[in-house]
């Protein structure tokens, strides 16, 4: 990546974040025109740029571009939408996008985990947990972003550092070719790599080992949180007998 | 078509969301457009079996429901780290394969069987924690 | 032209169209079944004036469905309303693209498969459909924005949240025996035949497995009697309490399309799929388009056993209670089947995986265990009852209803 072009992509992102922060909610006199205007603007500057340095003209190249774009419209929508409901479904509507573009890297396996995670799974606990909250009415702190500047500048540094650091991510090719023949034992190993899904069950339980059993402990650790976080809200109402499982609450309160 | 082999089965999954989504997109029109719409104050407050509406509707719930949701996404994701090894395990275990480790050895069939062993040892003192808390206790 | 339609993608789209039209017509006469298999379990006639035996009634009822009014009340969350149907429509009619028809079909010198997509995950592909299918719950019953609705979308949330884990266990176990995820090589692997007769079909290796993941399915599509969502006496219509005609419709749709693709996955994943015992073709006539045909058909058949076997549960078995369905997935089938992944996980260590004698003794004493620890607990199935105050004399009835009844 030539400096030009690194400059040139600092200055999509600025005219993106730009964008962003006039579309971030606010309590005045809506901007979003404008902010939709440097956005749309953004991104399309951002896909000429990345379609001129295109390394190999791949025929599915349409296909990124498109779940891309939907990726990052629904993504600045999960922020500036004032609903938090409507915020949840456009989450899984990125997660759904982000798995469409590991398709397309033939990811399958991630694709797959990602959609029964986080749109299956870690979703479905946000939008309980919105509902959970939910005051009635819209409250300020939906309407209103706290530091959109901030946050915006914030994002944007990100980005940046991120896209500058991109030119130098080992190609798709490369890596295949270590996975395939880095071992000792050539014949044994290639002929376990046939599949995404098997390739990434053997880096998990065997070099990432240490890493698969400590993320155990954390999940360990969630489930011990998840009931010290409700236990405290279920006792401090009527319970007064500090041992008392959450299924119990009422059994003691005397009938009238 | 253009696309590389495997990815021929998305396609077709691709092609198959669409179609589905021309026959809702069909279904919504012709269910607008078809039937009769006569409002009325009656019809368009909420359904509570005649009574007359007293409050929102959207309250809080039990926190119940969200430990059952946060159990399950972390269940969820224990279990999502089994899949790839059920199919290396597999493997390992009928072909005899092995797969090199960094410091030297090799991991046949034990060493997956150890390693997922432990992390389901993990799993199941979670449950066993959960169970004797009363987290899986409605009644 | 000619071309493209033999190529593998070509037979794909030209699959998905049939499939999904012969779903829909196949849903329809789904609820005719169910009112037909009502009557006579009731012994009742059931629709018997709409064409003979009453046969043209989903006709009958797609047109009202359609020329009914289509109320979309002032107080919902109008985009979420529509959004909602939708989205459960259209989860439960993508979720059959990978299922296995009909094995291969030889179309000009080319072998293609009876299957509208067979990546390398399609066991993940459908439990990563299936578990979008929480949304159009939840969300209809958000955005309708009444009360019945919304305990309707919590309850069927939290259930169908709850009984994913025993359904992924289960066919975990089921992995952990073949060794793939693609459905197309699980049919395959389940067509030899043990002491020369019995079929390897997955059932007769872990029966209990099988038990499982069709008890999940009834709770996953939200059917008797693990329809507490719709339970009628309490929450009128659930989470589709406001809608009516065609997105109401929808709903209907959906959850009998649910059933067929659940009943099709039990089916490929434990009862060999289109495999037919003692029929056994060889190579040249395998994949004409008449063994195709044969194997569509028995395919067929066993989906339309077990939707006969859900239709029948549905009426048989009543609802259960929110405590007892909870208890029920937490308590019960998900330690029952983290045992059987560990049986599972050690029959393969020993290379028993495939071995009937093996897999039965261990479902049989994950079986026997399970009941003795169950009828040894000091909760009985009825639990919450066993907490209850004595039973009061008549004078002091007022008193139960103190008690608060689970949500």
């Amino acid at each position: 990546m030539t400096s030009t072009t690194g400059y040139v992509l600092y200055l999509v992102f600025a005219l993106g974040a730009a964008g962003l922060y006039y579309l971030l909610p606010r309590t005045g006199a809506s901007k979003t025109a404008i902010g939709a205007t440097l956005g749309v603007s953004a991104l399309v500057g951002l896909f000429v740029l990345l379609g001129a340095h295109g390394s190999a003209q791949r025929r599915d190249e349409v296909y990124f571009y498109l779940f891309a774009a939907t990726a990052i419209l629904a993504a600045v929508r999960v922020i500036t939408h004032p609903k938090p409901v409507y915020s949840a479904i456009y989450f899984v509507a990125v997660v759904i996008a982000v798995a469409a573009l590991l398709l397309l890297q033939e990811a399958e396996f991630l694709a797959v985990a990602l959609v029964i995670i986080y749109a299956g799974a870690i979703l479905v606990t946000y939008l309980f947990v919105i509902m959970l909250a939910q005051q009635p009415g819209s409250p300020i702190y939906d309407r209103r972003t706290r530091e959109p500047f901030l946050a915006v500048v914030v994002g944007f540094v990100l980005m940046a550092m991120i896209a500058g650091r991109a030119g130098e991510l080992p190609a798709r090719a490369a890596e295949k070719a270590i996975l395939a023949d880095g071992g000792r034992n050539p014949a044994s190993t290639a002929s376990l790599l046939t599949g995404n899904t098997m390739a990434i069950g053997a880096a998990v339980t065997t070099k990432y080992v240490v890493a698969l059993e400590l993320s155990g402990v954390l999940l360990l650790i969630s489930m011990v949180g998840a009931i010290a976080l409700s236990r405290k809200q279920i006792t401090s109402d009527v319970i007064r007998s500090p041992r008392r499982t959450l299924g119990q609450i009422g059994k003691e309160v005397e009938p009238f | 078509m253009s696309l590389s082999p495997s990815l021929d089965s998305y396609a077709a999954i691709g092609i198959t969301i669409l179609m589905v989504l021309v026959v809702i997109v069909a279904m919504l029109i012709l269910a607008h457009f078809v039937g009769p719409s006569r409002h009325g104050p009656v019809k368009d407050s909420p359904y509570e079996s005649g009574m007359p509406v007293s409050t929102d509707a959207r309250r809080r719930f039990h926190i119940r429901f969200y430990i059952v949701a946060v159990l399950f996404m972390l269940f969820d994701v224990e279990v999502i780290f089994m899949w790839p090894w059920a199919t290396v395990f597999h493997h390992a275990a009928t072909t005899g394969a092995t797969i090199p480790l960094e410091t030297g050895g090799v991991a046949g069939k034990g060493f997956l069987l150890a390693g997922m062993g432990v992390f389901f040892a993990l799993l199941l003192f979670g449950l066993l924690y959960e169970w004797k808390k009363g987290a899986f206790q409605w009644d | 032209m000619r071309d493209f339609i033999t190529s593998q993608f070509g037979v794909s789209v030209v699959l998905a169209f049939i499939v999904i039209n012969v779903l829909l017509g196949a849903v329809s006469y789904c609820i005719y079944f169910e009112r037909k298999i009502s009557a006579w379990i009731q012994d009742r006639c059931g629709p018997n004036r709409v064409g003979p035996w009453g046969l043209l009634q989903p006709i009958a009822d797609g047109i009202k469905f359609l020329v009914k009014e289509d109320v979309v009340p002032n107080h919902v969350d109008k985009p979420l309303f529509i959004f909602a149907p939708a989205a459960i429509f259209l989860v439960a009619f993508i979720g059959f693209a990978a299922i296995p028809w009909g094995g291969q079909l030889e179309l000009d010198g080319r072998l293609v498969n009876i299957q509208v997509a067979n990546p390398d995950i399609g066991l993940l592909y459908i439990l990563g459909v299936g578990s979008m299918s929480v949304y159009g719950a939840v969300l209809g019953g958000w955005a309708s924005n009444n009360k019945y609705s919304l305990y309707g979308a919590i309850r069927a949330t939290a259930q169908m949240l709850s009984y994913d884990i025993p359904m992924g266990l289960c066919i975990l176990v089921v992995v952990l025996t073949m060794g793939t995820l693609r459905l197309e090589e699980i049919t395959l692997q389940q067509t030899g035949y043990w002491a020369g007769w019995i079929p390897q079909w997955n059932i007769f290796l872990h029966p209990l497995a099988f038990a499982i993941l069709f008890i999940t399915a009834l709770a996953e599509s939200n059917r008797t009697p693990f329809d507490l969502a719709e339970a009628e006496q309490e929450l009128v219509g659930g989470f589709h309490t406001e809608y009516s005609a065609l997105k109401f419709g929808m709903f209907f749709l959906a959850e009998y399309a649910h059933m067929i693709t659940a009943s099709a996955f039990i089916a490929v994943l434990f009862l060999g799929g289109w495999h037919l015992p003692g029929v056994s073709w060889t190579q040249p006539q395998a994949t004409q388009w008449y063994a195709v045909l044969a194997k569509i058909v028995v395919l067929s058949t066993k989906i339309i056993f077990f939707l006969f076997v859900m239709m029948w549960i549905r009426w048989t078995l009543p609802r259960f209670r929110f405590d007892q369905l909870m208890r029920l997935a937490w308590k019960g089938l998900i330690p029952i089947t983290l045992a059987l992944f560990v049986l599972a996980a050690a029959l393969l260590f020993f290379d028993r995986q495939r071995s009937p004698l093996w897999a039965l003794s261990g479902n049989l004493v994950i079986l026997v265990v399970a009941l003795i620890t169950a009828s040894s607990s000091r909760l009985r199935v009825t639990g919450r009852q066993v907490n209850l105050p004595t039973i009061a004399p008549a004078t002091d009835f007022v008193r139960l209803g103190r008690v608060e009844m689970p949500l």
